[in-house]
């Protein structure tokens, strides 16, 4: 019987939001205690499992853990004392160019395994936090917002964070801090500020490039050697 | 209607019992170490049975099981908001955060996890794995990466050879002689193509320390100068410090450098480093280098070489993103043989190398390298003491279609000016190499 209700229910949900112009960006799939949606309106509403959510809500997941599935397949798991504005969410079941994603995380943390939006066009995908915005390559990360944003990769994947004045690739199992912390010392103990260097034929590893770059030793003292030789090159 | 209405029942009836045969064949599987198998199986219920506490405890076995990390913990999140006594869960949960990483989360879920009295076996290993975090060492003590490369491209002087097809060569009387030098020893150019691949290993001691092993290895090819066909190797090996705002480094590297096939140079000596952080986007480096290079077949131009560096980088902020590092840097080649002093020189240099990140994956670089080069006796062909001052200036750019892929264009151009003509050439490289990291 509870079955057949929440079926009336999403269904009727589904036909007020057409109705509106609201589109349904993705269904509750776990809650404990009482989150709510508050729509573009500031109207709120208890959320639950199997409600829909749609494109323009904020999530406030109070002292709830909250797990929402998207019609584009993208599963998001929230913290407790979380804030997340689905800002724009379009999906039409097809990644025909139309298709896009735009979230906020205003307060707390989430973690997802994306879905197609953002697959085949990665424009059509944004997550911003308040010092970053992150782009997704088809990945699964966790993301806390708290005295600076945290992002832990997960075990696959991949994710460009534009953080105002550069964009930072993360791959698999890496975790990167943008704000509050230090970025030099990050530099360092990536091993990234070896690639502040060139790369062609500079960037041979062992602190020490072997460039095939003439000292001038062709023409040896006898004036009969002739052969490139090389200098080394110091790169610390 | 009534027809719709008794197929809608029969689902409803129906639907319970092939989830329960899934699930069963799911654990029969699990058993069976299937566990992507199972996954598979239970992956598409989610939507509908989670909350479920004995499908969440299959799916997130499954899926922890067959390294679908992220989506166990959605799994097992879900299962201890409804049964939190679940020591097993909590531990497994414990480590897959302890394995991605997160650590704070790790730590604190294995301390609800002890203080909620585990069993035994449970306690010891989640004791053990906090002690680790603790310390600060990662779940996998050992990160191996590397990369591999191809590059393409037009060198105007493959030799370095001077483009004079003169020598003149004084006499030891009162004039010079003018030797003619054959067109094969003057300047060649030719197209090249190179191979590269190099792997670094890490390997973490304790919180501060560790162990690195660096290899690499590059191969360059000419279209039809077969004579200055090259591969070089290379090894480094040493240990790493982190203490607070500073990085100490110790290490021995070994290089090789073959020409037209055959062992031309080899380089081998110890290094020592130092990285301090002076603010948040910048720090400071100093570094030596004390080895011996020595030449194949040709030990009177052996050298024991002795360096050492200075260097400043700085991050600034902008839209552009400067990067910029430079340093300088003073050493010396010390012939190894008396009688021909004139093969070692004294050396100093600068290097400045800065980047700009144009739009996105676009980034810009410069390089300018200027070394100074005095040698240690009379030419005795030339009779003259020679000093050289070279200078190479690139200029590249670094483009990044997907990570971990890098498409360098890059010209370069290299200036040698000496005081004996014969050592004075200049040389254009242009290439482009295509990287990809891994």
């Amino acid at each position: 019987m509870n079955r057949y209700l929440i079926a009336l229910v999403i269904t009727c949900l589904i036909h007020i939001s057409s109705a509106y112009g609201v589109t349904t960006a993705g269904r509750v799939t776990f809650v404990s205690g009482t989150p709510k949606a508050i729509n573009k309106s500031g109207s709120q509403r208890p959320l639950e499992k199997g409600q829909a959510i749609f494109s323009g809500d904020t999530i406030d997941t109070k002292k709830s853990l909250l797990q929402v599935k998207f019609t584009d397949g993208t599963f998001m798991s929230f913290n407790p004392n979380s804030r997340f504005q689905i800002e724009e969410y379009r999906f039409n079941g097809k990644q025909d160019g139309t298709e896009k994603s735009s979230y906020k995380l205003l307060k707390g943390g989430l973690r997802t395994v994306t879905g197609l939006i953002g697959k085949k066009n990665r424009k059509a995908y944004r997550l911003r936090a308040s010092v970053a915005t992150i782009g997704i390559r088809g990945t699964k990360f966790y993301l806390e917002l708290d005295n600076g944003l945290i992002i832990y990769m997960g075990e696959d994947g991949a994710l460009e964070i534009n953080d105002g004045t550069r964009i930072l690739f993360l791959t698999a199992h890496e975790v990167a801090s943008i704000g509050g912390k230090d970025a030099v010392v990050n530099l360092i103990k990536s091993g990234d500020i070896e690639a502040l260097g060139p790369i062609g034929q500079l960037k041979i590893p062992g602190g020490w490039s072997m460039d095939s770059y003439v000292v001038g030793d062709q023409v040896n003292c006898y004036g009969k050697q002739k052969s490139v030789s090389s200098s080394v090159i110091i790169q610390q | 209607m009534t027809k719709l209405l008794s197929i809608t029942l029969l689902c409803f009836v129906l639907l319970p019992a092939y989830a329960s045969d899934a699930w069963q064949e799911a654990e029969s599987l699990l058993k069976l170490g299937k566990a992507e198998a199972a996954y598979q199986i239970l992956a598409p219920m989610e939507e509908e049975y989670a909350g479920e506490a004995t499908f969440d405890s299959l799916l997130a076995r499954s899926a922890n099981q067959s390294g679908h990390y992220t989506e166990a913990i959605f799994a097992y999140e879900r299962l201890l908001t409804i049964t939190p006594g679940d020591n097993e869960a909590r531990y497994q949960l414990a480590r897959i955060y302890y394995r991605l990483g997160e650590t704070a989360k790790a730590e604190n879920t294995y301390q609800q996890l002890l203080s909620s009295s585990p069993e035994k076996q449970i306690q010891t290993s989640a004791e053990k794995e906090l002690e680790a975090i603790q310390k600060g060492m990662l779940f996998n003590p050992t990160k191996i990466s590397g990369y591999l490369g191809l590059t393409i491209g037009h060198d105007s002087n493959v030799n370095g050879a001077t483009n004079d097809s003169t020598l003149i060569i004084p006499d030891l009387g009162s004039g010079s002689s003018v030797s003619y030098l054959p067109a094969s020893f003057q300047e060649q150019s030719d197209s090249f193509r190179a191979l590269l691949a190099g792997i670094t290993i890490d390997h973490q001691l304790s919180r501060n320390l560790s162990l690195y092993g660096k290899g690499s290895i590059s191969t360059r090819t000419h279209n039809s100068q077969d004579a200055f066909d090259s591969d070089q190797f290379a090894i480094d090996f040493g240990v790493k410090l982190d203490h607070q705002t500073n990085q100490y480094l110790l290490g021995y590297v070994v290089s090789e450098y073959r020409l037209d096939g055959d062992e031309y140079r080899q380089l081998r000596g110890a290094k020592a480093s130092w990285s301090h952080v002076l603010s948040r986007n910048r720090a400071f480096h100093v570094s030596g280098f004390h080895g011996q290079v020595e030449y194949n077949g040709q030990d009177i131009k052996d050298v024991d070489r002795s360096t050492i560096a200075l260097g400043y980088t700085v991050l600034l902020s902008g839209s552009l993103a400067p990067r910029i590092k430079a340093s300088i840097y003073f050493g010396e080649e010390d012939n190894l043989n008396s009688l021909t002093p004139h093969l070692g020189h004294n050396l100093n240099g600068v290097q400045m190398v800065g980047e700009l990140t144009l739009n996105g994956p676009l980034k810009a670089y410069t390089a300018l390298y200027h070394e100074r080069r005095d040698y240690g006796g009379q030419d005795p062909l030339f009779l003259k003491t020679r000093k050289d001052h070279q200078t190479t200036f690139a200029l590249g750019l670094k483009y990044e279609p997907a990570p971990n892929w890098e498409l360098v264009p890059e010209i370069r151009y290299t200036d040698n000016d000496s005081n004996l003509s014969s050592y004075e050439y200049d040389r254009l490289q242009a290439n482009l190499l295509l990287l990809k990291h891994f």
